[in-house]
């Protein structure tokens, strides 16, 4: 366990400066992309004399760009400070907490379904690998990963919406007065399966050909051979050792967690993170962008310490950090 | 209701103001109700849609349209205008203007409260206005605001604006446009302006809206304001629901979640059509489309070419699959229903064959193909902001229709952005491109004025680069002619003239068409907005107005 | 691939009649595999999939009387086998711009396939590369490598996207380029986590006992035992790139129309007037698409089967 804590506290010193080179590169990279942070103000409609002087010393970007992103880091550093939208001058921060429980609840909803699915239909498929079943999960998976999801959700939601009646097409509540869990759920159950459809495809592929690699070795084999009983095989000694895919699959999406998505927040109508970056994007409000930016990194960083971690748990061979 | 965003909205009657120092007699009673008023339509909410949140709700502080639409449920301005465009009584009861001192000279209304119960009086109107003229404030409409001197309070209801030049265009641009904002919630002055989000995001104005509720990305809900001096709204509610997709927009309405659209795309007009409880208002705004070049560039300088490009586009096929039939083909900058707009100009024939023979005159000479002149083949990029079907597919259409001559275009789609900084730099070959939102007064000299073509060093929107001395003068001449009629005869002279010029490749004035429930009644539009009367929206249905 | 069985299983069985002259080896390797392979029949089937669509592509213009860029707009939005006045046959339709289907899908299959063959081969590359380096050396070497990938994954790529938008002009080499060099990040941190583990397996640690040079087991030893998830990272990425082309039209920098691609021809599905009234538009190239997918998925199931150094003859 102290060797765990060091690992971790060793990581995290690790990570001060990849997050401060993350933070250089991502600030040159938006500052040199066309685009002009000020294009908001613009009004186009207003002729040709207009004035920008002053909204750009107020947003202070008539400085150079050196400056810009020293104060930025000074307020980060000194403060905690993410600092302030250029677009409404609300802090950074608050920005991005008031999305944050909308985007996770979507996210790990959908996660978490993609799990529960994933592990079982790839243990399945392996074990009865060639099966009409097989074939049928196999198919599946490939309709969640070569249709676009944007029409998956459409699709969706025109059936189990429109059509059935099932399910609200849009939002994160009917309800605005009172927390109404029903409510909630309701509204939660169209995104969260179709974000989930696109996970479980590759995830339960990746589950399915580690999980043929694992029962081929010789361990298994051995178990069975003990007489060790087909489920007690498969799940206590073979699924264990096929998961370090799994964990590399689930440490590349765990940013989206609180990074949201795009197309699935834009056509369910969530309040998301997804939503809240892309547009901070396309008006270049260098704050909000470098303050998702930066939670994104962290979540990169942290995700792989995760995941660093838990091979080492499910497989007790590989050392944290040990050649 | 007002559309606080409007910049080339002007009024047929500021001149005569101008002259004759004309005066509006108003009622003064606050809690009078508009003529017409009808108790029993009072009641009930709507639900409408908006594509993207809203950024602020404090006047001028934002550009977008969305912010825009809720500031104008919220605020008033001193003046305001009707369905034609032209000045009515608003917060100001009766304005007279004096020549001689250039100083217009307002009655304000008596006995209007805020939404917060204080006492709307001059020293909020003189706040206001320099407020929004104040170096520090990050406004976008600054530029109105260049010909006001001074702002004075003379008693508790009545306030001097004097000019530093005569500016006919001030009542409509200015006067009814700038929304007025109480003293009492800025106590820092133009920090809390700038910067404090709480007032922000919780606006008091006088109007017949009060805000009740912001979720972000989610909803914006105004409630009646009761007492409002024109009589209460029939609405007890609007909300106004952030859906940030147009299929999804078609979708709610046709779920019957939401009650009104705004404008419907051509890819979801048709599922709405065939719901019998909804109905498709087509409504005329007013916009022109073109395709772009830049006019300082070889073979966009030859008038011959570019007439001939027009004449071999195909602009009834963008009218009818494009646009679905909605939309006039277009010959020149003015929408068909302003009075600028000269009837007698017709609108260039298709026409591939005299385009050929035009192009064969000018020394465009086909070889294998593709037409050439001095060596120099006839073919450039088209470029469209990507995330617009519409203007890929009139890409496309031009593609295919030039081809047919023997002009070849390449097709490309740009980022906003690159499109953006391109299109100063005038180094797209051709694209498409429309400009949207003006009425009856137009003007256009933010387009085509020489002194608006965009440098390195100053911005400008006149990125085709036009540079014609008669076009100037006309539009120099516009804004300083006093007689209405004269006044649109100079557009109408200069419409002519820009359609047998060639100015630009002109296509089409679009419409737009809003979705709504058949029994959401009451709706008017003007050509620059489509909920210009809000408060007057009513419900037929008894049972709707609970 | 030749490669030496590592494993403690008993060794692939040579084919001794079939070795002819110097290259013996490689010949009895290739047709081991190949007989493997064939026994899966879906395999096969997969392949054949497969090669047909390479030979839509390689002979597209004999497969149609139309051309993909030459289209009226008159003619948009037949249902599929309609034949118009005109007499022309529309096998799977027409889309919004008039565009014949069947013809936009056999040019198309040319942009898409080879993008995305070409952007999977890249980052299936550098990916293996990377992620084997880093994951055998683990330590410190590991640390650095990792790290810098954690970067890359950091970095706003819109923006780097923009920048390359605004400089290049788009094309098929310009697409697989960006395809590759922001797609090979996963592919390394996977190939990692199966090396992490790979490596402390017996047969490695006997290898490295043995005194072999470094990069001779991470070849020889340990890559082929992690062929399993890289066929399926490879299949992924197949399918994940046949569509991202289309995202990066949207930059302005993939293919642009009216060049077809299967990816842009499925965007039309964003309409919802597609989705309900005219569905035939993005139903064909999805179609095609789901096919070669399963086809390589197919293939990559067969080939793993018979690359697989435990697999018994």
């Amino acid at each position: 366990m102290r060797l765990l804590t060091k690992y971790i506290f060793r990581r995290t010193l690790q990570a001060i400066p990849l997050l401060f080179i993350i933070s250089i590169i991502s600030f040159l990279l938006m500052t040199l992309a066309p685009g002009d942070p000020t294009a908001m103000y613009q009004n186009p409609e207003a002729g040709n004399e207009q004035d920008f002087t002053a909204i750009k010393e107020q947003l202070g970007v008539d400085q150079p760009i050196y400056i810009q992103y020293y104060k930025w880091l000074k307020l980060l550093v000194l403060e905690g400070n993410l600092g302030y939208s250029f677009q409404d001058g609300q802090p950074v921060m608050d920005k991005i907490v008031s999305r944050i429980p909308a985007t996770l609840t979507l996210m790990g909803t959908a996660m978490f379904i993609a799990i529960l699915l994933a592990i079982p239909i790839g243990v399945y498929s392996a074990v009865k690998k060639y099966s009409p079943i097989d074939y049928i999960f196999t198919f599946n998976s490939f309709l969640g990963i070569a249709v676009p999801s944007f029409f998956i959700a459409l699709v969706v939601i025109l059936v189990f919406s429109l059509k059935l009646e099932w399910f609200p097409a849009s939002g994160l509540r009917s309800n605005f007065d009172t927390f109404d869990l029903k409510d909630r759920l309701h509204h939660l159950v169209l995104p969260s399966l179709t974000l989930a459809f696109g996970l479980v495809a590759s995830m339960s592929r990746f589950m399915r050909s580690s999980m043929l690699e694992v029962i081929k070795q010789d361990f298994v084999r051995t178990a069975r051979a003990k007489g060790l009983t087909e489920r007690v095989v498969i799940y206590k000694h073979a699924l264990r050792n096929a998961l370090i895919p799994i964990i590399t699959i689930l440490a590349l999406q765990l940013p989206a967690l609180f990074g949201g998505t795009l197309f699935i927040e834009q056509l369910f109508a969530w309040p998301g993170m997804g939503r809240l970056s892309v547009s901070a994007i396309f008006i270049r409000d260098y704050q909000v962008i470098m303050g998702t930016t930066m939670i994104a990194a962290v979540m990169v960083v942290a995700s792989n310490l995760i995941a660093d971690i838990l091979y080492a748990l499910v497989d007790p061979r590989i050392q944290l950090g040990k050649n | 209701m007002q559309n606080f965003k409007k910049k080339l909205l002007t009024t047929s009657l500021a001149s005569a103001v101008a002259l004759s120092g004309f005066s509006f007699l108003g009622t003064d009673s606050a809690d009078a109700a508009r003529p017409g008023f009808d108790p029993k339509k009072v009641g009930g909410k709507v639900i409408l849609t908006s594509f993207s949140d809203a950024v602020r709700l404090i006047p001028y502080t934002t550009n977008d349209s969305a912010s825009n639409r809720i500031q104008g449920m919220i605020f008033d301005a001193l003046l305001s205008t009707n369905q034609n465009g032209d000045p009515i009584p608003s917060l100001a009861t009766k304005y007279t203007f004096d020549k001689k001192s250039n100083t217009y000279t307002f009655d304000l209304r008596k006995g209007v409260k805020w939404h917060d119960g204080k006492p709307f009086t001059a020293d909020d109107v003189v706040f206001s206005y320099n407020m929004f003229m104040n170096p520090k404030s990050i406004n976008s409409y600054k530029n109105d605001f260049k010909a006001i001197k001074s702002v004075t309070k003379v008693n508790s209801h009545q306030v001097k604006i004097a000019l530093k030049e005569v500016d006919a265009l001030i009542v409509t641009n200015v006067f009814s446009a700038a929304a007025i904002i109480p003293e009492h919630q800025f106590p820092k002055g133009v920090d809390d302006y700038n910067k404090n989000t709480k007032i922000h995001r919780n606006p008091i104005g006088t109007g017949p809206f009060k805000f009740k509720e912001w979720k972000t990305d989610e909803r914006v809900v105004v409630v009646a304001n009761k007492s409002y001096w024109d009589g209460r709204p029939y609405m007890d509610e609007v909300i106004t629901r952030i859906l940030p997709d147009a299929n999804v927009e078609a979708i709610n309405l046709l779920k019957g979640d939401v009650d009104w659209v705004e404008a419907l795309t051509p890819a979801t007009i048709g599922q709405v059509a065939k719901d019998k409880d909804l109905k498709i208002t087509k409504w005329d705004y007013g916009q022109f489309d073109y395709v772009g070049f830049n006019a300082e560039k070889a073979p966009f300088t030859d008038k011959n070419v570019r007439i001939a490009l027009t004449h071999a586009l195909d602009r009834q096929s963008i009218v009818d699959k494009i646009y679905l039939g909605k939309a006039y083909i277009a010959s020149g900058p003015f929408h068909p229903k302003i009075p600028q707009n000269n009837t007698s100009v017709k609108a260039l024939s298709f026409d591939p064959k005299k385009a050929e023979d035009m192009l064969d005159k000018a020394g465009w000479k086909l070889q294998n193909g593709v037409r050439e002149k001095n060596g120099k083949k006839l073919e450039f990029d088209f470029y469209y902001n990507n995330g617009s079907k519409t203007r890929e597919k009139i890409g496309l259409l031009t593609q295919q229709n030039w081809a047919k001559i023997g002009v070849k275009v390449n097709v490309r789609s740009l980022e906003w952005s690159i499109f953006l900084d391109r299109l100063d730099k005038g180094e797209m070959d051709t694209y498409a491109l429309g400009w949207g939102g003006y009425d009856g007064n137009v003007e256009h000299s933010g387009f085509f004025h020489t002194d608006a073509i965009p440098t390195s060093t100053k911005s400008g929107n006149n990125a085709t680069r036009i540079s014609d001395p008669k076009i100037d003068k006309w539009l120099d001449d516009y804004r300083k002619e006093t007689d209405r009629n004269k006044r649109i005869k100079l557009y109408q002279d200069m419409h002519k003239y820009m359609a047998e010029n060639g100015t630009l490749i002109w296509t089409v004035h679009p419409m737009k068409n809003m979705g709504h429930d058949k029994d959401l009644k009451g709706i008017k539009t003007t050509l620059s907005s489509a909920m210009f009367n809000l408060q007057d929206w009513y419900w037929g249905t008894a049972s709707k107005r609970k | 691939m030749g490669i030496p069985n590592p494993s403690v299983n008993r060794p692939v069985a040579l084919n001794v009649k079939k070795m002819t002259g110097n290259d013996y080896k490689i010949e009895g390797k290739a047709s081991v595999i190949w007989r493997r392979y064939k026994k899966n029949k879906l395999a096969v089937v997969g392949l054949g999939v497969f090669t047909l669509m390479c030979l839509l592509a390689i002979f597209a213009p004999l497969l149609t009387p139309y051309r993909p860029d030459v289209y009226d707009i008159f003619d948009s939005y037949y249902p599929p086998g309609t034949i118009p006045e005109s007499g022309e046959f529309h096998l799977m339709g027409t889309d919004s711009m008039g565009g014949d289907i069947w013809t936009r899908i056999v040019f198309g299959a040319r942009i898409s396939l080879s993008v995305a063959l070409l952007a999977m081969i890249c980052t299936v590359s550098v990916g293996i590369i990377y992620g084997a380096i880093s994951g055998y050396f683990g330590g410190w070497v590991d640390n650095i490598m990792m790290r810098i990938v954690d970067a890359i994954q950091s970095i706003p790529t819109f923006f780097l996207l923009l920048i390359v938008a605004a400089i290049i002009t788009p094309s098929l080499w310009s697409t697989v380029l960006v395809l590759s060099v922001f797609g090979w990040t996963g592919m390394a941190r996977i190939v990692r986590g199966e090396i992490l583990t790979l490596k402390k397996r017996d047969f490695i640690e006997a290898a490295r006992a043995t005194g072999e040079k470094k990069s001779a087991t991470i070849f020889y030893h340990v890559l082929p035992n992690a062929i399993a998830p890289i066929t399926v990272i490879a299949t992924l990425d197949i399918a994940s790139n046949i569509l991202a082309e289309s995202s990066l039209s949207f930059l302005g920098l993939g293919i642009q129309p009216p060049t077809p691609s299967w990816g842009n021809m499925l965007t039309s599905a964003q309409e919802l007037t597609t989705v309900m009234d005219y569905v035939w538009v993005v139903i064909f190239p999805g179609l095609f698409i789901i096919l070669t997918v399963l086809a390589v998925n197919f293939i990559g199931d067969g080939l793993r089967d018979a690359l697989d150094p435990k697999m018994k003859d």
